[in-house]
């Protein structure tokens, strides 16, 4: 198969990806969303894990703030808050399907702007991912002892410094390369 | 001291390290070369304990080194293998230099501990550093913590990540010297040549096919041109005399 053609494709599977997307969003029965999720989790039982994973505190969250808020307002609907949960639990999948299962960068090609914006972004995130293993090991390498609650806390606060500084300096070196190759000047 | 057989690594379904096997004797001092992304740190995180062979098996001082290991084991592994990151930032945590050190010293008594920290603050150049946080340091700066931070705790085996990296050339040259002195088995990576024979007597060389390409002494290594131009190693580039150009090959760092 060519590059062409497999660009055409991955860039329909996109699309269907989209779709699909603002289908489920859009969608308010939750026995769908419970079939499609149960689909999802039969097509592949590890990224239905992954998926779950990835969302339970945001679902967690606002499942806890709906059940506050029903404290003094009266009833609970059980069925919006099980259609709330399904509906991020089968985007995040499908959102997890289609990354792994596409080329984003060949998907995106047809725009340099946006082919450039998600190297930047997806280059951003291998860098971040890597410091962050990094810091995690030298934690453990440097830990003989059960660590007291407040390294815990200068540990964290490092960490987000880090990363803060690190983003700041980033992003002025991105914009500033940005405007070397002429970004900002398009109409 | 160290013992690797048919070591394999990798990340996903990269390949990492393959095939890799070499022993490291008891105050031995060894330097680890090659070209980036040949798996030198991860190696390095293998002998620390942080990172386990996927195939392959790992000996510190006669124990298996594995993923199983009890955590008492692997708190022991720790006190004994000081290893220091290629980028100092992801080691330092605390609000002060003084505290960075002292973190890792909590089984000495208070008293012990400060006059430890003094002393190491001395040793490494870092006195007048002591109330200053790490965070706001130099890079240079920052390498010597932490540095000094592993080295507090006395380990039997010093891992190094590229040290010379933040470093200016005074500091460098330092670090050089102070190696020089220690007792302590250490396993330097670099990818500066000319730095190499000053580094240790023996030299480990990871092709870019993540396999141990070389092992053996530092010298037979740099007089080795083939060897090097496998391991990419050496670089060649033109130079211009006035009318006259001509180009050969540089052991110098290309970095």
């Amino acid at each position: 198969m060519s590059l062409r053609t497999l660009s055409r494709l991955e860039r329909g599977f996109f699309l269907f990806y989209l779709l699909l997307a603002f289908a489920l969003v859009s969608l308010h029965d939750f026995r769908v969303l419970a079939f499609s999720a149960l689909l999802f989790l039969l097509v592949d039982p590890a990224l239905a894990k992954r998926a779950l994973l990835a969302e339970i505190f945001f679902t967690l969250g606002v499942t806890l703030a709906y059940l506050l808020r029903a404290l003094w307002m009266p009833p609970v609907d059980w069925g919006y808050l099980l259609t709330l949960n399904l509906r991020v639990f089968v985007v995040t999948f499908l959102t997890l399907y289609t990354v792994r299962s596409l080329n984003l960068s060949r998907v995106f090609a047809f725009s340099p702007t946006l082919q450039f914006l998600y190297t930047a972004a997806l280059s951003q995130i291998e860098s971040y991912r890597a410091s962050y293993r990094d810091f995690m090991l030298a934690l453990k390498s440097r830990t003989l002892k059960p660590m007291r609650e407040r390294k815990r806390y200068d540990f964290l606060r490092a960490m987000l410094h880090y990363f803060a500084v690190k983003s700041m300096h980033n992003a002025t070196e991105r914009t500033a390369a940005l405007k070397a190759r002429g970004f900002f000047d398009r109409a | 001291m160290i013992e690797l057989e048919h070591v394999a690594f990798s990340y996903a379904e990269h390949p990492v390290l393959q095939d890799l096997s070499f022993r490291l004797e008891e105050g031995e001092r060894a330097v680890l070369l090659g070209v980036n992304g040949c798996g030198k740190s991860t190696l390095l995180k293998i002998l620390a304990a942080l990172e386990f062979p996927v195939v392959g098996s790992y000996r510190y001082r006669g124990r298996e080194v594995t993923r199983k290991m009890q955590k008492e084991q692997e708190r022991a592994l720790r006190r004994e293998i000081g290893i220091l990151f290629q980028n100092p930032d992801t080691m330092l945590f605390n609000p002060s230099v003084y505290e960075e050190i002292a973190f890792g010293l909590q089984e000495i008594d208070a008293e012990a501990v400060d006059e430890r920290v003094r002393a190491i603050a001395e040793l490494f150049g870092i006195a007048h550093l002591l109330e200053r946080s790490p965070l706001k340091l130099s890079g240079g700066e920052k390498q010597r913590v932490a540095f000094a931070a592993i080295f507090a705790v006395g380990p039997r085996l010093l891992l190094l990540d590229e040290p010379m990296a933040n470093m200016d050339p005074r500091s460098s040259g330092w670090l050089v010297d102070f190696l020089q002195e220690q007792e302590a088995t250490t396993l330097v990576t670099t990818h500066n040549l000319s730095l190499a024979p000053e580094l240790g007597d023996r030299a480990l060389v990871l092709g870019e096919d993540h396999r141990l390409l070389y092992d053996g002494p530092v010298a037979e290594l740099l007089a080795d041109e083939r060897l090097l131009l496998e391991a990419n190693l050496l670089h060649r580039h033109r130079h211009r005399h006035g009318e006259v150009e001509h180009s050969h090959y540089h052991l110098h760092d290309w970095s």
